[in-house]
């Protein structure tokens, strides 16, 4: 498999590759770890003529943290987040839904920007952005915007990162108080990808109740999405089985379900109920 | 594949009914349409360049009209190629009036085959952008009636 | 055609070449390095057959452009071997029967490679989660755990040697 022609410029700094994406308009592609990009091209379902690499800029890459937030270098790979030894004690889940994405080959190539960015309604990174509220740092000609990640995902494949932009990075706001995570995922069995995977971050108060609840779902719909319906029914309550289980039983309202020759929609419908419930439970089972 | 639903249309079953078959707002609202011509009655040659994000493709084939019930139904057949691969879909359009007239409930019921590259990787996506195209061209197409309807052009 | 010089090092030699920028890496390799033991099985990023070292990491060589390897460390499987004698992942296929039609078996070695480098002593559920990207449809996994497994114990016998 051949791709198209096309021309590869790499980007030596993000101010750089910003002139090559507005140079370029609609004509270019961002290439960062190419494992969602490549094989479209393989297929001649993309045939950008321009790809402007941005896997060189080594600011983009890395894990800081800082007071009340870990920043995420957009091309920080899947491998380096399931690695981090730094985020083992705070965000447990990025290592935890690391592990399940791909392959270790894909780990070691994919990143976490790249896969925010492509929005593939499949994808893992989005239901956690969500679940943990993440802050995106756009770059564009005009300077730095800041995105939150219940704004970020549009639609099928579509961010709000806009042609001639970049994302550059990804804050977490740290958490406070006694807090658990947990991502919970179906894999499809060939592709890896999720036919329905829910990220669940809840914290609790003194008396052990839930004060409050971020649960997301991706790979149910044409895009990740935060279960409110689900958040609302947890706050207030003991975690029990009982309780999760009545409040993941509300999850799915408003989800235009994808159906497919793998799962129907009344399948997915039902995954993501069952999947609520375990993210949740997983969570509440790991808070510190 | 399927695709179906329904969406509300500003303006009377007739004219939402015109305005849905008239060569001219299918032209303006089928997605990076580059040709729509009448080979012969309700049968048109088409080439479109739609996508989602950067997955774009060209399609070339024929979209035929059929079964005209006007202003109930009619059906809508698709044909051709697209991105190496084979397009098949049939598509079940039917109006009744909502909003005591004034407005149009239009139905619609698909099934698409799809093969090649796109059927074999990207399978699990064609729905998901199937429909988005589809909301999209509705979009449009309200679009039309709204700007038709302000301008008093004659429609059909 | 828009074409780019590299420069790289495969399996320790230096290696200059213009690329067309569409040239898939493990395409370069085979065909104009002639190092064909670098496999293409599915093409879809799926099966691994393709898997080399980059840079000290497995990836599939079949999901990257060469352009993109330009100033990088490739190590293939040609690169294993010292002096004819074979590197004791290589040893362990061959001792424990990890192979029958041979075809996944250079990047089942590769990722072997990269696991074994990060983690000397795996488990057998280790082993299972590094060979996530590797399909085998003849031998089955059984037989090439134990090939893993040989070669971690042999190697880590080397270290204590040394």
């Amino acid at each position: 498999m051949i791709p198209s022609e096309f021309d590869y410029v790499k980007a030596g700094s993000v101010q750089e590759a910003i002139g090559l994406l507005q140079q370029h308009g609609d004509d270019a592609k961002v290439l960062a770890g190419g494992h969602s990009l490549i094989p479209l091209l393989k297929l001649r379902l993309a045939s950008p003529a321009v790809l402007v690499d941005i896997s060189g800029i080594g600011d983009l890459r890395g894990i800081k943290s800082g007071g009340d937030k870990v920043t995420i270098g957009a091309l920080t790979t899947h491998n380096d987040l399931e690695q981090s030894a730094e985020l083992k004690g705070s965000f447990p889940i990025l290592s935890e839904a690391a592990t399940l994405i791909g392959d270790p080959m894909v780990r070691n190539r994919g990143t976490f920007g790249g896969s925010l960015a492509h929005a593939d309604p499949a994808g893992d990174w989005p239901a956690v952005a969500l679940a943990l509220g993440a802050q995106m740092h756009i770059t564009g000609s005009g300077g730095e915007r800041t995105v939150a990640a219940d704004d970020f995902f549009i639609d099928i494949l579509t961010s709000d990162v806009q042609p001639g932009e970049l994302l550059t990075s990804i804050d977490l706001p740290m958490p406070s108080g006694k807090v658990g995570m947990s991502y919970q995922k179906f894999s499809h069995p060939a592709s890896g990808y999720a036919v329905v995977g829910v990220a669940a971050m809840v914290t609790l108060d003194g008396s052990g109740n839930c004060s409050s609840a971020r649960v997301a779902v991706t790979g149910a719909g044409a895009k990740a999405v935060r279960l409110t319906s689900v958040e609302e029914a947890l706050v207030g309550k003991s975690l029990t089985e009982e309780n999760v289980a009545a409040a993941a039983g509300t999850a799915g309202e408003g989800i235009d379900y994808l159906g497919d020759i793998y799962a129907s929609e009344e399948y997915r419908a039902h995954l993501v109920k069952v999947f609520a419930k375990r993210a949740v439970l997983a969570a509440a089972g790991n808070v510190k | 594949m399927k695709v179906d639903g329904n969406v509300t249309m500003s303006g009377p079953q007739q004219v939402v009914y015109d305005t849905l078959s008239d060569p001219d707002a299918l032209r303006q609202c089928l997605p990076g349409c580059e040709k729509f011509d009448e080979v012969s009655p309700g049968r048109y040659e088409t080439v479109l360049k739609a996508g989602v994000a950067g997955i774009k493709g060209t399609f070339i084939g024929t979209v035929t009209l059929s079964d005209a019930k006007s202003p109930e139904s009619y059906t809508l057949t698709v044909e051709g190629s697209f991105s190496g691969g084979f397009v098949k879909g049939v598509g079940n359009i039917s109006l009744a009036p909502d909003g005591g007239g004034a407005k149009t409930k239009v139905t619609y019921v698909g099934d698409g085959q799809v093969g090649g590259p796109l059927a074999s990787v990207g399978q699990r996506l064609m729905a998901p952008a199937a429909r988005m195209v589809v909301n999209q061209f509705f979009r449009c197409m309200d679009g039309q009636l709204k700007s038709r309807q302000e301008t008093g052009a004659q429609v059909g | 055609m828009a074409t780019h010089p590299i420069s790289l090092t495969i399996n320790g030699k230096g290696q200059q070449s213009s690329v067309e920028s569409r040239r898939l890496l493990v395409h370069y390799l085979r065909d104009e390095l002639g190092l064909t033991g670098t496999h293409i099985g599915c093409e879809t990023s799926q099966c691994g057959a393709c898997t080399i070292m980059l840079n000290g990491s497995a990836v599939k060589s079949c999901t990257l452009f060469a352009v993109q390897a330009d100033g990088a460390e490739i190590m293939t499987i040609e690169g294993l071997a010292k002096d004819g004698e074979m590197h004791p992942i290589q040893e362990g296929f061959w001792e424990e029967h990890g192979l029958q039609c041979g075809f996944c078996t250079p990047g089942m070695i590769m990722s072997t490679y990269d696991l074994l480098q990060k983690n000397p002593n795996p488990d057998e559920h280790e082993i299972r989660h590094a060979l996530h990207g590797n399909l085998c449809r003849c031998t089955g996994y059984q037989h090439i755990v134990k090939s893993i497994q040989y070669a971690a114990n042999k190697m880590q016998g080397a270290t204590v040697a040394d």
